[in-house]
């Protein structure tokens, strides 16, 4: 695809070590994204420094714990405290993942714990679908959906994910949030570790105009015979760098945001993240035309 | 003194001392980036890490929440079993 | 396989793996087939989340336990009293209560309390920002004393206890390390006293909570307004005690941001 636009926002995640330098530095990346689960106290320090933020820099709400997967209802009283952050903060985007939180537990409700996968049946979809459809109507707003690292895979899965993605996104009207590490993490985990090609399976079955924003993170090297797990605690790798080149190849350059959370870096470091990522789209983008 | 005259002697204390005059409040604004504490739903991210999954590499991590190895209730001096069941059930009756 | 989980009703799925991630011994894990290495995975997260939130919200009580014990107590709140929020920072309302019920509560007796401490002062810190609405000071000179009354900031929290909770407090959480070490001393003392009786108040001056102790008359006078009672009932109640000082007491309410305004019943 010949890419139009050669302008790419360049984000990074904000985490509380980093509360007094958004503040006091000057601007140098283009928007920062928070958990918006963070933020859902009706006031106090936190949401007084992110209104600051705000009057900076544009902001992403991400959040973790909504569960747009979960056969049970997502609870009104998250709803709100959200709203109540959106109408705050008046994101300029506002995603969300492809899992579940809410389940039953001895007749309670309970969070059942974050980013929990789910399996890719029609009967999943129809139920994502109205999750996003209600939360979007709730909202006012589009969601962006993403796709997770996942550690244990259901037998009963029969679409793959990006297939699951692209028809939730046909039904309902949300975009796309690639995780090019996720993609990478499932790689080596469960599809033999070939990652351009994981990647490339998988944002082929994407629509072009489907995603919205994208993922970059990196993580440790576990213990040979463990598990990759997706900590955000490295710099991008060079594999995960070759698939953002991918991807910014079929979709052009939408946003992009460097996600670190642990052994989290000076701020600095992760600038020089997000101007590496721009260099990358302007590599990529001078190639296509 | 009577009531009333308490609170309008008091009322004109307040006005007085100048504690309530809206430059000060500006002046004492606090740093909210040094009070916010340290966010609770970032592991929800992170789907297990070295922190966040308790993988028993704690001693690399450096978040910011103290993790001590021995508590303080030692130090306060603890009391013993039996002690501590009396004084519970004091607590319980109040 | 596909068959098989397709005519269970719906949810079955994500129910298998909720079961399976809460409770060690499951027999769903065999039948789901899930991988043993990645839904361990789950389970650490789920506990090192609640661990991490429960430390946050509990600052203190984790510093009283130290590590080793906090994780089991973790462990066990997590089993009874799930979280439901959807934000950790939102979970631990029913800790000082569950502290009081278990095995290091009847050690440690004012562990239980320290928890309500802790609980209030992670409340207040995400608490909405309130601040006096300086126009009702008028209703001190326009209205009766029995027709006044206080509403406080919704950050303050009066706690009546038998000890000594500011102390053990600042003793983990002073800013100044000497200021901790004397307060370590002082609550070490008092703990060691018969009974003590201690009125501990926490608030917001700013962002940042507060705690401190109140005199008797200052906390009974206090809840009286609290208690939705007016000024002239609330003055009455501590008529007795001469040294307490109506303009002192709101000098340092205004001071420490205790009222949100006054109002005209």
């Amino acid at each position: 695809m010949l890419v139009s636009n050669n302008e790419v926002i360049v984000g990074v995640g904000l985490r509380h070590p980093h509360f007094a330098d958004i503040l006091t530095q000057p601007k140098q990346v283009d928007f920062v994204e928070v958990h918006s689960e963070n933020f859902f106290g009706q006031g106090g320090a936190a949401l007084s420094m992110l209104t600051q933020a705000r009057e900076k820099y544009p902001i992403s709400l991400h959040s973790t714990s909504m569960g747009l997967g979960s056969f049970q209802d997502i609870p009104q009283h998250y709803l709100e405290s959200l709203k109540r952050l959106t109408e705050q903060i008046d994101p300029f985007l506002m995603s969300e993942h492809a899992c579940f939180t809410w389940g039953k537990e001895q007749g309670r409700l309970i969070h059942s714990g974050d980013l929990l996968p789910i399996a890719h049946t029609q009967r999943n979809l129809r139920v994502m679908c109205e999750q996003v459809e209600r939360v979007q109507s709730f909202l006012g707003r589009q969601l962006i959906i993403e796709n997770v690292s996942a550690y244990i895979q259901f037998a009963e899965s029969h679409l793959d994910e990006a297939e699951f993605l692209a028809e939730l996104c046909q039904r309902t009207g949300a975009k796309v949030l690639l995780d090019i590490n996720n993609i990478a993490v499932n790689s080596m985990n469960f599809e033999g570790g070939d990652i351009q090609q994981s990647v490339s399976h998988y944002i082929e079955k994407l629509p072009v105009e489907s995603v919205a924003q994208i993922h970059l993170a990196g993580c440790s090297t576990p213990s040979s015979g463990d598990l990759v797990i997706d900590d955000h605690a490295c710099p991008v790798s060079d594999d995960v760098w070759h698939g953002y080149k991918q991807a910014l190849t079929r979709f052009g350059a939408v946003p992009t945001l460097i996600e670190w959370d642990n052994n989290l870096p000076a701020w600095s470091v992760l600038i020089d993240e997000a101007n590496k990522a721009r260099e990358v789209v302007h590599a990529v983008l001078a190639k296509e035309i | 003194m009577n009531n009333k005259l308490i609170l309008s002697t008091a009322l004109a204390a307040v006005i007085s001392t100048g504690i309530i005059a809206p430059a000060e409040a500006a002046g004492k604004k606090e740093k909210c980036y040094g009070i916010a504490k340290a966010a609770q739903n970032d592991c929800g991210n992170l789907a297990g890490t070295h922190s966040c999954a308790g993988q028993s590499k704690v001693d690399n991590d450096k978040g910011e929440w103290k993790l001590v190895k021995k508590g303080t209730c030692s130090t306060l001096g603890g009391l013993s079993k039996k002690e501590a069941k009396q004084l519970y059930k004091e607590t319980k009756g109040a | 396989m596909i068959e098989l989980f397709e005519n269970k009703s719906g949810g079955d799925d994500q129910q298998i793996l909720l079961e399976a991630i809460w409770n060690d011994e499951s027999p769903e894990i065999n039948k789901a087939g899930f991988n043993k290495q990645g839904l361990d995975i789950y389970r650490r997260n789920l506990l090192a989340n609640a661990q991490r939130a429960l430390s946050i919200s509990f600052p203190t009580v984790f510093e009283l336990l130290g590590s080793s014990i906090s994780k089991n107590i973790t462990y066990q709140f997590l089993r009874l009293s799930p979280p439901s929020q959807g934000d950790w920072s939102q979970w631990g309302k029913g800790f000082s209560h569950f502290i009081s019920t278990i095995e290091e509560g009847y050690r440690y007796p004012y562990l239980a309390d320290c928890a309500a401490v802790d609980w209030h002062v992670h409340c207040a810190l995400h608490g909405i920002d309130q601040s006096l609405d300086q126009s009702s000071l008028q209703t001190l000179v326009n209205s009766e004393p029995e027709h006044i009354e206080i509403v406080f900031n919704q950050n303050v929290k009066l706690l009546k206890t038998h000890y000594p909770l500011t102390e053990i407090f600042q003793a983990h959480h002073h800013d100044d390390e000497l200021h901790r070490e004397v307060a370590m001393i002082k609550a070490q003392k008092l703990l060691a006293k018969e009974s003590i009786e201690q009125m501990v108040m926490i608030y917001r001056p700013e962002f940042k909570p507060e705690v401190s102790t109140l005199t008797a008359s200052e906390g009974a006078f206090m809840l009286c307004l609290m208690a939705g009672n007016s000024l002239e009932q609330a003055l009455n109640t501590v008529k007795s005690d001469r040294s307490f000082s109506f303009e002192q007491w709101l000098l340092t309410a205004i001071e420490r941001n205790l009222i949100n305004y006054f109002k005209e019943k």
